[in-house]
């Protein structure tokens, strides 16, 4: 089998995945105690200070906490204590990956259109290579958590693209 | 020339969506609602789930016959946020 | 690239090789240029009188020079010459022909007895069947060879998003590109060629003050400079959905494909007209080609058509290009025209060609192109007189009917198309607002008019991309005036000529064959297609296809407009299936699903089965050489002492909020709020219509928080069931549906011994809990750090526990357990141990059968408002013809009876009641047992009937049992 070559310079680094969470609102649109702290729009991502995408809105009233640190928990536990939603664990759910380099955008274009599915938005539920992935926009790349199960032929897939 | 804008994630394409069912007339009985549907050249209201993508379900108005999207829109919580 | 008129520039530097000869082209050549250049006339055979073609395009409707490139097994057959760019090296053969081009033998059977029309096989070849002849006339028949082997080449494919796709970088797309980028917005322009300008490369004329061909290059500078992508060699093929795919196919394996998928906010049509040829006695003769593909072919690759030639047409616009060729050194003998002289313009055009020595000729048309193996003259005669004919000798007729707007894109996915009489084609009826179609493909010919079309389209684009274009003035183009003609669409000719003017070159459907069409009764231009083949092909009709349409109304006596034009379908030129898969080759077809313990099973030989997307271990080979042996060999330990499954397929749904329980009340036939905390329960969904959806086990985990198990196949479909619920019916209320599949692995430890092995590897901390666990309890702790739950529940009917953990401590877990004992086992074994038990799979719960077809009348009777209880109730379902659970066995207790053979009484010739949905040889009964679903009425235990399965096992009688075949009081399950 050819490979078909379309990008060069990218890596594609899976990462460790620890414990991971899943917060979900009752319904939506967002009720009032998601204003402050929350990424409330549409895709929008709250970064850390190492700016590591710490708070996804990737679904309607559904956030991924990829690695959920204090000051984040303590903004879940009072939406939970609000009574505005509900923390699920979902550690081993998603695969965290990097995908990293000037090709970067290319390999995601390969399977979808990246540009637009980003567009104004800082993360997106999407599928790539037929799998079930979010995707957020990070220092020098994508962060990408694809769902766990399909990891291993989504990492082929991409590795197909490469030189 | 059906084209899908999910109200969550924006315009995408209509592979990503799946449909599911042209929605029964407004106060259909339990079997009508189940067995019946609205077939109109004009319009056709229908659920349909952004698979692909958010996972959210959405209320679509469309023209079967030009496949005209008139709106779409999250079925549990409203329009575009 | 600039313009080479009538000159070949630079050294003949590329070598390449046609039919074994070896030719040289230039650089920037096309096959179809080099050989035009070279010399050669003849490049193939038509597909079914096998009679020898030339060049007649430049483009990719290109009806005959098809050719086969590069050498076996990695060739690619049916590459249109005018667009396969020379590479060095190049293998080319043409096609149609055996055992050469010039001497074929399949030609010798046209030439005994005159053609053989439309329909001519399936008539002729009848007796004693189609059959006897049919792989001698299938080898003959069709294009190009498929390769012999897999030919699948690298295909880059990528998807781009933009403000404004232009499709076509001729005059009116350049106009619209530079509109829409100069209004701000993100624009992709494609342009099937290697260079753009279109006609204004060869047109000779300008704009704003410039050589049309430099103007082209400064806007393809601009728009590159402001960050639009514009994709040369790059054809718009079709799309769906608001996606738009163009293909750059350099046709030759040295080239990787390319596939774009482009999904723009508005989408400009800009892709020109293609020209027309005229129907006239031996119009495939090689030498006969289109107008503008010799005018083309002069201008971009200075290769002239041929030396003296007669130009044929019924517009204006012929004597500009008259003038042309003229300069570019080729002598023009005549130019007829089949106008009266009072329609004809352009009268300072004619008299200075008159001046030059070329005849002008009103009112005439060719009749017949004359010569053997090429054009070597025309016969010329007066429309009103056409006995009064003379032959005009040259060695090329160029034709130009006039043109048809390129409207493909605009009315692929269905739209209407109106009749223009300007053309005497089709335009594009209503368009969906951010569909605009521009210049030629519009109707406007003309240079001014066709860029002003551009740029109104541009800035249109733009605006609904939500761009604020600047009022831009058009650019100022000057050229070739409209070509003002009438349409005229095929000589005069006698019946038996007839058979000889061709309407559709590609498939040799001529002016008879239409005929013959209408005396068989196919009359609608649909029907046309299919009997005579008129609009297959690689040109999908581009070529015959308004033809063909023109001289059938011309036949019925209808106008155009009624007769319309077969349904234009994408792809707009042929595509390679390499580029339809894309990156979708070999093990990327699709993904595959993996268990946290994939690894494992495939380092100890397991067999792995697809279930949906999921791999599962069918068996281990240590257990036996085969699905069946091992199988039952793995089966039998479960019962012996004890095994383990992986079951992390299943899927599971967590159910959260303070109204989850009122919720899983509605999905489920009965009540999950009657759970108690810490316990689970086996239950049921139904679909609205009463129907089984599916089974699974929910545990409840907290007053507000549950974990719905379905069966490993429904796993999505079930999850959007869920979300449905939740956001109609539910919408509004305190309660979240979260996929947790991935999240919680699954091991089923099963057995008479899995107590004790689970004590010893859970170790000291569980023994409370194992010792407390009853039938469907469940316990929540840590191994290892993580999470684990073991819920105590069976579907082997065996004493079992489901271990659900973290996928991280999943393979310590299932090495702790094999090394504590436990072998694992696979589905076969699953399989055995649950029929054995009566349990139900999806052949059971099969979308057909209500709860009381499958034993579950005591779950009805708890009178749970759910989803289908209320169809539930209906008659129809309590009749006795209902489909009944039962077991089955062979009567003699020996013989092997399958799934899916069909079950009826003894009596010959009885009609099916019911089927077997599942059978296994049991090791714990020692003979084949099965589960059906036949009708109550025929559903007594002790009730003989016949397992008809004629081709596998032919008939076997079985007795009706009850559907547990083993253990019907569960003792093992309890112990």
């Amino acid at each position: 089998m050819t490979r078909a070559a379309v990008s060069s310079g990218f890596t594609l680094e899976p990462q460790t995945a620890g414990r991971t969470l899943e917060f979900a609102a009752f319904g939506f649109p967002l009720g009032g105690a998601f204003v402050v702290g929350w990424p409330a729009a549409p895709g929008a991502v709250r970064y850390e200070a190492d700016d590591q995408p710490a708070l996804l809105h990737f679904a309607p009233a559904r956030w991924l906490v990829p690695q959920p640190h204090p000051d984040i928990e303590a903004l879940l536990q009072a939406a939970v204590d609000a009574g505005a939603g509900i923390v699920v664990d979902v550690e081993g759910k998603w695969q965290p990956l990097l995908l990293r380099g000037p090709g970067a955008k290319r390999v995601l274009a390969t399977a979808v259109d990246i540009e637009s599915a980003l567009h104004e938005r800082a993360c997106a539920a999407l599928t790539l290579f037929d799998c079930p992935s979010i995707v957020a926009a990070c220092a020098g790349g994508y962060s990408l958590w694809v769902r766990a199960s399909y990891a291993a032929d989504f990492i082929a897939a991409v590795e197909r693209l490469g030189a | 020339m059906t084209r899908l804008v999910c109200p969550f994630c924006g315009p995408r394409h209509l592979r990503e969506f799946e449909f599911h069912k042209t929605l029964p007339a407004p106060g259909a009985g339990e079997f009508a609602s189940v067995y019946e549907r609205v077939d109109s050249l004009e319009l056709s209201v229908e659920h349909w789930q952004h698979v692909g993508g958010c996972r959210g379900w959405l209320l679509v108005r469309r023209n079967p016959s030009t496949g005209a999207v008139l709106d779409c829109r999250l079925v549990g919580g409203g329009g575009a946020a | 690239m600039t313009p080479r008129r009538g000159t070949r520039v630079g050294p003949d530097a590329v070598r390449f090789s046609f039919d074994g000869r070896t030719l040289h082209g230039q650089v920037g050549d096309t096959a179809a240029s080099a050989l035009l250049a070279a010399g050669v006339r003849r490049v193939g055979r038509s597909v079914k009188y096998r009679r020898l073609r030339g060049v007649m395009t430049a483009g990719p409707e290109e009806p005959n020079a098809l050719f086969t490139v590069g050498t076996a097994p990695a060739v690619i057959p049916n590459v249109p010459a005018p667009q396969l760019e020379l590479r060095e090296g190049m293998v080319l053969r043409s096609q149609n022909r055996w055992p050469s081009l010039e001497f074929d033998v399949a030609s010798l059977l046209q030439a005994g007895g005159g053609f053989f029309g439309a329909g001519f096989y399936y008539k002729t070849f009848i007796w004693p069947s189609w059959r006897t002849y049919e792989s001698l006339i299938r080898s003959l028949a069709g294009l190009g060879e498929a390769p012999g082997a897999c030919n699948i080449g690298p295909v880059a494919v990528e998807h781009l998003g933009c403000d404004v796709l232009v499709a076509g970088g001729g005059a009116a797309g350049l106009a619209a590109a530079r509109a829409a980028t100069r209004a701000g917005a993100r624009v992709v322009l494609c342009e099937r060629d290697p260079v753009c300008g279109g006609e204004l490369e060869f047109e000779g004329g300008t704009v704003d003050g410039r050589a049309g061909g430099a103007w082209a290059e400064t806007v393809v500078a601009e728009l590159r400079a402001a960050g639009a992508r514009v994709l040369t060699g790059t054809t718009l093929v079709g799309g769906s959905g608001g996606e738009m795919i163009a293909h750059a196919e350099p046709g030759g394996l040295a080239g990787a494909n390319a596939v774009y998928k482009i999904s723009p906010r508005a989408f400009v049509i800009a892709m020109g007209a293609v020209e027309r040829p005229i129907a006239f006695v031996d119009n495939d003769l090689p030498g006969v080609m289109l107008l503008g593909a010799a005018e083309r072919y002069l201008a971009r690759y200075g290769a002239r058509a041929g030396r003296d030639v007669v130009l044929f047409a019924s517009h204006d616009r012929v004597y500009a290009s008259a003038a042309r060729l003229a300069a570019g050194g080729m002598r023009v003998r005549a130019i007829v025209d089949a106008r009266q002289p009072d329609e004809i313009g352009a009268a300072d055009l004619r008299d200075a060609l008159g001046r030059d020595g070329t005849e002008c000729l009103a009112g005439h048309a060719v009749l017949a192109a004359s010569g053997g193996r090429a054009v070597s003259g025309a016969r010329i005669a007066p429309l009103a007189a056409p006995r009064q004919a003379r032959t005009v000798p040259c060695d090329a007729i160029l034709v130009s009917g006039g043109w048809t707007p390129a409207l493909h894109a605009g009315v692929q996915e269905g739209g209407a198309r109106l009749y223009d009489p300007r053309s005497g084609g089709f335009v594009a009826g209503e368009q969906p607002e951010w569909r605009l179609l521009a210049g030629a493909a519009n109707g406007q010919f003309e240079l001014g008019p066709a860029l002003a079309d551009g740029v109104a389209a541009g800035m249109r684009a733009a605006r609904i991309a939500g761009r604020q274009p600047l009022t831009d003035p058009p650019p100022d183009g000057r050229g070739d005036a409209a070509p003002r003609g009438r349409a005229f669409w095929r000589s005069p000719a006698s019946s038996a000529e007839e058979k000889r003017q061709f309407v559709d070159p590609q498939n040799d459907v001529t002016v008879a064959d239409l005929r013959a069409s209408l005396a068989e009764g196919f009359v609608d231009i649909e029907h046309v297609k299919r009997y005579t083949a008129l609009g297959f092909g690689t040109d999908q009709g581009r070529i015959g296809g308004l033809l063909g349409a023109a001289v059938l109304a011309e036949i019925r006596g209808r106008p155009l407009e009624d007769v319309g034009t077969s349904r234009l379908r994408p792809p707009f030129h042929p595509v390679s299936m390499r580029s339809l898969a894309g990156w979708r080759v070999g093990a990327a077809l699709r993904p595959a699903r993996r268990t946290p313990l994939h690894d494992w099973h495939v380092e100890h030989g397991a067999v792995l089965e697809s279930m949906g997307l999921w791999m599962r271990p069918r068996f281990y080979r240590a257990n036996g050489d085969d699905a069946f042996a091992a199988g039952i060999a793995e089966a039998r330990r479960v019962r012996d002492s004890g095994g383990i499954a992986d079951g992390s397929t299943l899927g599971k749904i967590e159910v959260a909020g303070p109204d989850a329980a009122a919720f899983l009340d509605r999905l489920y036939l009965s009540k999950a709020s009657s759970i108690r905390v810490g316990r689970s329960k086996y239950m049921v969904n139904l679909r609205e219509d009463g129907m089984v959806l599916d089974d699974g086990i929910v545990l409840r985990l907290a007053p507000d928080r549950y974990i719905a198990t379905t069966s490993s196949g429904h796993g999505p479909h079930m999850l959007s069931h869920f979300e449905h619920y939740r956001d109609t019916d539910w919408s509004g209320r305190a309660v979240t549906v979260t996929d947790v599949t991935e999240a919680w692995a699954a091991i089923v430890v099963a057995g008479p011994r899995s107590r004790d092995a689970l004590r010893g590897v859970l170790g000291a901390e569980w023994e409370a809990s194992l010792a407390r666990l009853r039938h469907m309890d469940f316990a929540t702790g840590r191994f290892g750090g993580r999470e684990l739950t073991v819920l105590r529940a069976s579907f082997s009917g065996e004493l079992a526990f489901e271990l659900h953990c973290r996928p991280a401590i999943a393979r310590p877990l299932w090495e702790a357990l094999v090394a504590a004992g436990l072998p694992p086992y696979g589905l076969e074994a699953l399989d055995i141990l649950r029929v054995e038990k009566g349990y139900l799979t999806t052949a059971e719960i099969n979308g057909q059968t209500t709860p009381f077809d499958l034993g579950m009348e005591g779950l009805v009777g708890l009178g749970n408002d759910c989803i289908g209880r209320g169809l539930l109730e209906r008659p129809a379902f309590r009749e006795a013809s209902r489909p009944g659970l039962v077991g089955l066995r062979a009567a003699d207790g020996k013989a092997r009876f399958l799934a899916g053979a069909q079950l009826t009484d003894r009596a010959a010739g009885s009609r099916p009641l019911g089927y077997v949905t599942s059978s296994v040889y049991s090791p714990a009964c020692r003979e084949w047992i099965g589960l059906a679903l036949v009708p109550r009425s025929h559903a007594a235990a002790g009730a003989l009937l016949l397992a008809r399965d004629p081709l596998r096992e032919g008939d076997v009688e079985v007795r009706v049992t009850p559907a547990v075949h083993f253990d019907p009081g569960a003792e093992r399950m309890k112990s």
